[in-house]
């Protein structure tokens, strides 16, 4: 996958998630949570929505040779994401998921 | 088609002044069209004139979207930093989650303010087309064109080479559209359409690029700020054992009615699009009242989208 591909699967991910992570049934679901995994979805929350504002406003060929230095955890990050979605996965495997993601954006923006 | 447009401009008027934006907006909007049932569309003058007021509608209300496109990005930014804000321990790191959104949602706006610029050269160009039309133009205007077209030129690489949530605008503008300039009786109109159409036809086309990947953005901000919203003052409010607020049905109304809008949001873009092919008709000289009230269509489109979203604006 190129870089723009790359780039781009990143944030149409990164805006799915941001919409799963504001919708009512979310909201539910964290609301019946433990506290310290209500504490970690707020955090998630904020670091997505980071995520999706400093990688949106990059300059793609600053960071391209980046994006394809992290393209197989970045995929596999989407795709895990995207299974715990796509599954209805409970709270804290869908956070687990969000967070590994998060985890490789920050090494290609500073989050 | 186009008499059905009146009327819904004029028969809704308690509607349309709801805002002030729209209200601006749509003025203008019904007079173009009362000129175009006036039967005097077919003139060369009448064409470049109506061309010129739906140029003018365009630009009115595609600013709406683009101030719309804006508050939607820092409203759901808004809403999800007091959201998150629970999460951050310290000063320091609350300090630094607000400052690196701002940072981020000013570098957007400037985007959005450089767009705004290119729509409203755009649209001095349109209305000196307009005088342009005219036989007893004064021969300076075809140096005010050039003029208008210079400064339009200075600032559409400034928007090709901007990325607005990752999508780099220059990758969505439309192919280019091949066109004949006819032949026109006023040889300064002609001369300036030989020279610049084609270039002209380019930068609606950026326009249009704009708007998709601004709609784009749009839809997700819109949607992340209306699902939160909808939680905060619907669902949580009703899941409480405390009193609704008297409100609560409109706001619920508002906000549903405001998600669904929120899906049409490549509305501007269509605009766009209409009024890049309405450009090309009328440097063929062949721009008719069907061609224009698609533009208008389009355009009211655009507002019935903005108006849906702000009615559901955060209460304040």
């Amino acid at each position: 996958m190129d870089a723009t591909q790359l780039y781009s699967s990143t944030l149409e991910q990164l805006n799915q998630i941001i919409v799963k992570m504001t919708s009512p049934e979310w909201n539910a679901d964290v609301q019946g949570s433990p506290p310290d995994q209500r504490q970690q979805a707020l955090s998630e929350l904020l670091r997505v929505q980071h995520a999706r504002l400093v990688l949106g406003n990059e300059v793609l060929q600053d960071i391209s040779e980046d994006l394809k230095g992290n393209e197989k955890d970045l995929l596999d990050g989407q795709a895990a994401v995207q299974a715990a979605l796509d599954s209805l996965a409970a709270v804290q495997t869908v956070l687990t998921a969000v967070s590994s993601l998060i985890n490789v954006v920050a090494r290609i923006v500073p989050l | 088609m186009t008499s059905a447009l009146v009327s819904r401009v004029q028969n809704s008027p308690q509607r349309y002044s709801r805002f002030y934006p729209f209200h601006g907006a749509r003025k203008p909007l019904a007079l173009l069209l009362v000129t175009l049932m006036s039967g005097c569309a077919t003139t060369r003058v009448t064409q470049f004139h109506n061309f010129s007021q739906a140029g003018s509608a365009y630009v009115k209300a595609s600013q709406v979207v683009l101030d719309e496109a804006g508050t939607a990005a820092i409203d759901a930014d808004s809403l999800i930093s007091q959201q998150g804000r629970d999460a951050l321990k310290t000063a320091d790191e609350r300090r630094k989650s607000i400052t690196t959104s701002d940072e981020e949602l000013r570098e957007r706006l400037l985007i959005l303010r450089e767009i705004g610029r290119h729509e409203r050269l755009l649209q001095s160009y349109f209305e000196t087309l307009g005088a342009l039309a005219d036989s007893n133009a004064p021969s300076t205007l075809g140096t005010a064109a050039e003029g208008v077209f210079d400064s339009i030129s200075k600032l559409s690489p400034i928007i090709k080479n901007a990325s607005l949530g990752g999508v780099k605008i220059e990758n969505r503008i439309p192919q280019a559209t091949s066109f004949v300039v006819q032949s026109f009786k006023v040889k300064a109109l002609e001369k300036e359409l030989k020279a610049r159409s084609a270039a002209i036809e380019r930068e609606i086309a950026l326009e249009e690029a704009a708007f998709k990947v601004i709609a784009d953005n749009l839809q997700t901000d819109l949607t992340v700020r209306l699902q939160l919203q909808e939680s905060q003052e619907v669902i949580e409010p009703y899941a409480s054992p405390d009193a609704l607020p008297p409100s609560w049905p409109q706001r619920r109304n508002e906000i549903l009615q405001a998600t669904v809008a929120a899906q049409s949001a490549q509305s501007a873009a269509e605009a766009a699009g209409k009024l890049r092919e309405s450009f090309i008709a009328l440097v063929e000289n062949r721009l008719s009242e069907p061609s224009i009230s698609q533009v208008i269509a389009a355009i009211n489109s655009m507002l019935d989208l903005v108006q849906q979203i702000q009615k559901a604006s955060p209460t304040k």
